[in-house]
């Protein structure tokens, strides 16, 4: 079965016993957490309602491409306005010189608390040839932030 | 008598070799000329996909750059 597409049911879960943190307002000891990405080939079978962390299974190999993925650049803070909540990433996940196959799924995970997943998105399956590749998030603001809660 | 030393000169003489774009590839730095460069958009689940193919004259794909958009989501009200 294909992965699933979806932010992930123990994400919400875990927010609501505030384990992640986006923000610098950590109400744990620490500071924000820090988010990876990683990619998925089509035979991966990540879905929200079973997937709570990251695995390497699966997982595509190639070169230019190291496992776990990369790191997501996070300077923004988690913003309100009135009506909602939203946060988005403030820079843009890329891999350059990468030759993979079958690049299909993209996992976004907590890699400070325990490697816990995020969410899930796919993408039409593509293979990368010495080329770049890039995941680039919504502009951090009320009607496009990448997660927004309302 | 002074040597002519101007540009048009020196490239005249193939001294001063003309700048080609290069771009790499899986089969090392190509001349950008050289491919044949074919964009392409598709959208998929919250994803928007961007890819840049370049092709080479029999036809290979020798790079595609992929970038991907991904959309908006409401936490509580998923699309």
């Amino acid at each position: 079965m294909p992965s699933v597409a979806g932010f992930c049911s123990s994400f919400m879960r875990e927010l609501l016993c505030a384990i992640h943190a986006f923000g610098t307002g950590v109400s744990r000891s620490g500071s924000k957490d820090e988010l990876k990405l990683a990619l998925y080939t089509s035979v991966s079978s990540l879905t929200p309602g079973a997937t709570t962390a990251y695995t390497a299974s699966d997982e595509v190999v190639g070169t230019g491409y190291t496992a776990g993925g990369v790191i997501l650049e996070n300077t923004n803070e988690p913003d309100k306005t009135t009506t909602k909540a939203y946060w988005s990433p403030s820079g843009t996940a890329s891999w350059t010189e990468v030759t993979v196959s079958d690049v299909t799924t993209v996992l976004l995970y907590n890699a400070t608390q325990a490697n816990r997943a995020i969410g899930i998105w796919n993408m039409t399956s593509r293979s990368v040839i010495a080329g770049v590749l890039t995941i680039t998030f919504p502009a951090h603001t009320a009607n496009s932030g990448f997660i927004q809660v309302a | 008598m002074q040597a002519d030393l101007t540009s048009q000169s020196l490239q005249k003489e193939s001294l001063v070799p003309v700048a080609e774009p290069l771009i790499w590839t899986s089969r090392g730095n190509l001349p950008v000329s050289s491919l044949t460069y074919i964009p392409y958009w598709t959208l998929k689940d919250r994803t928007l996909q961007f890819c840049q193919d370049y092709q080479a004259a029999d036809g290979e794909v020798v790079r595609r750059d992929v970038h991907l958009y991904v959309l908006p989501e409401n936490l509580l009200c998923p699309a």
